[in-house]
């Protein structure tokens, strides 16, 4: 039998979580199909090599089928919280590794291009309020700012490491990401109550 | 682990919320918000922020083969997972909501029972879910071989327990399980009996008041 009425792929994406965590084979696929780019490119950034980076991009999808319940759409929307999954994921796994070098320059230009996460068209339009304010407030940040910033809520560098890695005194590093973060915080509340 | 003053705890919260803060300092701040209301406020917009950047990385392509994995591994998750679920059917009693996730984790979606992901397609019908406050959720049924119904809920801010009930074609209201409301939101699945043409969907309080409901078209 075809399936009728909506498309998978057009379903909401909580009908598409609820889908793969009841086990149902088609919204399952669709829901991997529709966020592995998304949960891959943060695992990719975040961790060096490509074979850790789909380890933690499957675990992130596991993690997801066994607590779909925990999902609240007020947080964010499906995609920010696997996104989210994905950057702790992947942070605790950069952890048990030797410290490399962070690209900060790359990581930052990633995040301000526009566009940055969105994984089609319509999801674009959903996640553009949100998404487009913290992007103009982190554009907005001194760049040695943002870069402190990233490296840590990113990369998953300690105060310690960004010091290291920016090579600047820890009291400088923790200012910046302070200072950083406060101004980040100010953009996202003066775009709603919401988001403060 | 040092008693903070409110003072201190501010400057750690960036760090904490972005997971760059030592173990030593986080415990600290996270064993002050559990007894400060201003700075647990204030850590969690900081967090916010954090989980905001998050969403700002962009995508990448996985190497091919990915979706198959991941669908593999959960599949042998599920198979694992099946004994132990069964030791704990037999230990104790089961809630209404236990009983009904246990059914839907033996009985819905082809691939706990090894099942490949090209089984007969079914049909999906979404709606929405109302409450007098306006949009509450969504309601997705799905038939097929393994008919099943799931459902999101979110008002207000409340915490506790609800009853989904359908209401057949012959008008006949059935209670298909209870599932927990925390501030506000809670989510369900559960199969529906083979046949049941679903002409509308209820969320109800343990005292029969209606929260939402769904008239559903297709079902």
């Amino acid at each position: 039998m075809r399936r009728i009425g909506p498309r998978v792929e057009d379903l909401p994406d909580e009908a598409l979580l609820a889908g793969f965590a009841a086990g149902d084979p088609e919204l399952a696929a669709a829901f991997v199909r529709t966020f592995q780019s998304k949960v891959y490119g943060v695992a990719r950034r975040i961790v060096a090599d490509a074979g850790t980076a789909e380890d933690v991009a499957q675990s992130t999808f596991e993690r997801a089928w066994r607590h779909a319940r925990t999902y609240d759409p007020r947080r964010g929307s499906v995609g920010a919280w696997l996104g989210i999954i994905a950057r702790n994921l992947a942070i605790d796994a950069v952890r048990v590794r030797p410290v490399v070098p962070v690209d900060a320059t790359a990581l930052l230009r990633a995040m301000t291009e526009e566009d940055g996460g969105a994984s089609r068209p319509e999801r674009a339009a959903l996640e553009a309020e949100s998404v487009t304010t913290l992007r103009a407030a982190l554009r907005q940040l001194p760049t040695e700012q943002a870069r402190a910033i990233v490296l840590a809520g990113i990369a998953g560098l300690s105060a310690n490491q960004v010091a290291a890695n920016e090579r600047i005194p820890l009291g400088t590093a923790k200012t910046r990401i302070r200072t950083a973060m406060l101004k980040l915080r100010s953009g996202l509340h003066q775009d709603g109550p919401d988001h403060a | 682990m040092h008693d903070l003053p409110c003072a201190t705890c501010r400057d750690l919260c960036p760090e904490v919320a972005l997971g760059a803060a030592s173990a030593e300092d986080r415990a600290d701040v996270l064993a002050h918000v559990e007894r400060c209301a201003g700075c647990a406020a204030l850590l969690r917009s900081m967090t916010d922020v954090g989980d905001g950047l998050a969403a700002l990385v962009p995508p990448m392509e996985p190497p091919p083969g990915f979706e198959g994995r991941v669908l593999s591994a959960i599949r042998e998750r599920g198979g694992r997972a099946r004994p132990a679920f069964g030791q704990r059917l037999r230990s104790r009693p089961l809630t209404v909501a236990a009983a009904v996730a246990a059914a839907v984790a033996l009985a819905a979606g082809g691939w706990l029972v090894g099942e490949t992901t090209s089984a007969p397609s079914s049909a999906a019908v979404t709606s929405a879910l109302v409450s007098r406050q306006g949009t509450a959720g969504t309601v997705v049924l799905v038939s097929g071989v393994r008919p099943w119904i799931s459902m999101t809920f979110h008002v207000g801010s409340a915490s506790g327990s609800v009853e989904c009930e359908v209401q057949d074609a012959s008008g006949r209201l059935v209670a298909l399980g209870t599932f927990p409301i925390v501030h506000g939101y809670g989510s369900w699945a559960g199969p529906l009996p083979q046949g049941t043409t679903v002409r509308g969907a209820w969320v109800v309080t343990p005292d029969g008041r209606m929260l939402a409901w769904s008239a559903i078209s297709g079902g």
